[in-house]
């Protein structure tokens, strides 16, 4: 019996110890999970040497960062660290204080212009370093290229930095001339040089010629122009309708739409002299702006045949169409992303009175609005790595907006605009 | 049949023999289990302790002290023949402490021939004995402000943190720390960092060296810093006090593991 209480009392013991150990456990971590998403917070400082070359590289790397998509440029009145102190070096710390996760120095020279960039979470070594000689290359080019070298870093993608977009500017009535500009909207030039109306300027997918309708002959036909201007050549002058040009991904065809019977059809053509290779559409309705996929296998164009104006997409080769674009009545402009492995197409939807951007992706069906009533926007086209989107903005001129329609669109041309195309990324 | 004044004393004594034995053996059989494992000293308090927590209301021993103010009525006593001892006589006699000859407080030898410190100090014994066992709150006070100190905090030790952390106010703590690294961050690491907090919610510091050594350099790591950053500055503008009975983690680091998981 005393072996049995004995027992009892030692259970009361260990009871009161085993609590004791419970709440003295340590060690124990609470679990936080998340997931990633949102943008990457970027400190761009301006090197310290004030002049307008150092200047110019700042705006570059700050419109270019900004723009790219995946990146928040911090403010910087929010800098802590003394930048005349730093040089091209960081003091991790400080840049950890403000929030940065990157931050990216540099120093012009007399004839090179130095980048580092710096992730926080390393300390102090740079990740990233070049060295880009002046020597007949402007510091807005070379800056360009850093920032594509950056995007890459960080995404595996090429940047965009440094490629260009064709657009039809307006002028007097009747009047319309085929230009092109740094994506940025700077170094704007014109490719087409008569007074009559061109339109519709597609470009070629190595970057070395861009095709557009004019009426210089009083027919619209198409005609291709060296990138850099020029004397243009034509490629198909048949009666009526020659428009809406479109490159096959090996340039060596063009989707075109052809109203030589009486009817705006779709044709493939060669690109070297127009040639009619096949006619893809027969339909009493209209069908116009083909646009051809990244992959070359399909072509998504415009018809309404169905009653107003819809997205139709159809093999490359012909075959049956079928409608992708079910909201509302007008729908117009297709255009590809060129994002591998996706098939997701952008083009201008009349909602109401306004017409605005979206983009769809034709396996999930998400479709994803890009601009909201903010003015008539219309004719988007893809960065050369989908992750923006150029259109023109009625009365306003050409912005840019991210592809997954994050953030607000930033204007880069102004004045009377259509006809926006992306050119293909820069060749370095 | 009836019992004789002699029996009937005799029954009684026997009969509170009984009682004693009764009372006393639980605490001889605890006494005896524990000895083994520590010094007497420790065992009256481990048992005084049971027997408070003690579910079943247990008459508490009896304290052999009396109060030293209130005199022994007459006649209570086994001992009738005895005098009474007088106080103030100059003499030392039975039941008194002392006597200096007056019967003032004050001169250490109180009024009624009691060592004035030992009164003291009885006085003392009649306060709550298990008031040195610290408590983080007082069972029947479950809600509002402690009433008792956890403890200061200790920078050496970390990860105290309860089993169950469902608890709402931990939920919050979660909501207040937005760990969401940017779709493009580098790095696989699983950060490890740590908060201090005060009972009042505000967090005065955070570390991410803990001894397992659990760092990262990378994105991730970056943005484990901004999480803790954000609760830090979102816990001092706006500080949410530490509920009663989870004070206990105000004494330590408390710790977070940050992980990345597939969206």
């Amino acid at each position: 019996m005393l072996q049995v209480h004995r027992k009892v009392a030692v259970a009361v013991l260990v009871t009161l110890a085993a609590s004791a150990s419970a709440d003295d456990k340590g060690g124990v971590v609470i679990d936080v999970t998340g997931t990633k998403g949102g943008k990457y917070p970027i400190a761009l400082p301006t090197a310290t040497e004030g002049d307008q070359i150092t200047a110019e590289v700042a705006q570059v790397e700050n419109f270019d960062l900004s723009v790219a998509g995946p990146f928040k440029v911090l403010d910087p009145k929010s800098f802590l660290a003394n930048l005349g102190t730093e040089g091209l070096g960081i003091d991790p710390q400080k840049w950890k204080d403000v929030g940065a996760y990157g931050v990216i120095k540099y120093k012009v020279t007399g004839d090179a212009i130095e980048f580092k960039l710096y992730e926080v979470s390393k300390g102090a070594k740079p990740s990233l370093e070049k060295s880009y000689k002046r020597s007949g290359t402007d510091a807005r080019t070379i800056a360009h290229r850093w920032c594509n070298e950056v995007v890459k870093y960080y995404t595996g993608e090429a940047g965009f930095f440094g490629s260009k977009i064709a657009f039809t500017a307006k002028g007097k009535p009747g009047q319309s001339a085929i230009m092109a500009m740094d994506f940025d909207g700077h170094n704007a030039y014109t490719i087409s040089n008569n007074s009559s109306t061109n339109i519709l300027p597609a470009w070629s997918p190595n970057g070395g010629q861009v095709a557009y309708t004019s009426f210089m002959r009083a027919n619209p036909d198409l005609y291709v122009a060296p990138a850099g201007g020029g004397r243009p050549r034509k490629v198909s002058g048949q009666r009526g309708m020659n428009t809406g040009a479109s490159f096959s991904p090996d340039g060596s065809k063009i989707a075109v739409t052809l109203s030589k019977d009486g009817n705006p059809e779709i044709y493939v053509i060669s690109a070297s002299d127009g040639t009619i290779l096949s006619r893809l559409t027969k339909d009493k309705a209209i069908d116009t702006s083909p646009a051809w996929s990244p992959g070359g296998g399909e072509i998504a164009f415009v018809s309404d045949r169905n009653g107003g104006p819809q997205i139709f997409v159809m093999p490359a080769g012909g075959g049956a169409a079928r409608q992708v674009s079910f909201n509302g009545s007008y729908n117009t402009t297709p255009t590809w992303s060129p994002k591998q492995g996706k098939r997701i197409i952008a083009y201008t939807t009349r909602d109401g009175g306004a017409y605005d951007i979206v983009t769809l992706d034709l396996d999930t069906k998400q479709m994803t609005r890009i601009t909201q009533s903010q003015g008539s926007n219309q004719e988007p086209s893809f960065s050369p790595n989908g992750r923006a989107i150029a259109f023109t903005r009625e009365g306003q001129g050409i912005f840019i907006a991210n592809a997954d329609g994050t953030g607000t669109p930033i204007k880069v041309y102004g004045g009377a605009t259509t006809g926006v195309d992306w050119g293909p990324a820069p060749k370095d | 049949m009836s019992l004789k004044d002699g029996e009937i004393h005799m029954v009684s004594l026997f009969g509170t023999g009984i009682l004693t034995v009764a009372l006393f053996v639980p605490v001889l059989w605890l006494t005896e289990a524990a000895q083994a494992e520590k010094p007497p000293l420790q065992n009256r308090e481990v048992i005084e302790a049971t027997l408070a927590y003690s579910k079943q209301p247990q008459k508490q021993p009896q304290k052999k002290i009396e109060n030293p103010d209130v005199e022994k009525p007459v006649g209570v006593s086994h001992d009738e023949k005895k005098q009474p001892a007088t106080c103030g006589n100059g003499k030392k006699e039975d039941g008194e402490d002392c006597d200096d000859g007056n019967t003032k407080n004050g001169d250490g030898c109180s009024a009624t021939c009691h060592d004035e410190n030992k009164v003291a100090k009885k006085q003392d014994d009649k306060k709550n004995p298990f008031d040195k066992f610290k408590h983080t709150q007082d069972d029947d006070n479950q809600k509002g402000k402690p009433t008792t100190d956890p403890g200061q905090f200790n920078g050496d030790e970390r990860g105290f943190a309860p089993t169950n952390t469902g608890d709402p106010w931990f939920a919050r703590l979660h909501r207040d720390m937005n760990f969401s690294p940017p779709e493009i961050a580098k790095g696989t690491s699983v950060p490890v960092g740590c908060i201090h907090i005060t009972s009042d919610g505000k967090i005065p510091e955070f570390t991410f060296d803990p001894p397992n050594g659990q760092k990262g350099d990378d994105d991730i790591q970056t943005a484990a810093d901004s999480a803790l950053r954000e609760l830090k500055k979102a816990r001092n503008e706006k500080p949410e006090p530490v509920p009663t009975h989870l004070l206990g983690i105000t004494t330590k680091w408390l710790c977070f593991k940050f992980t990345v998981k597939s969206p």
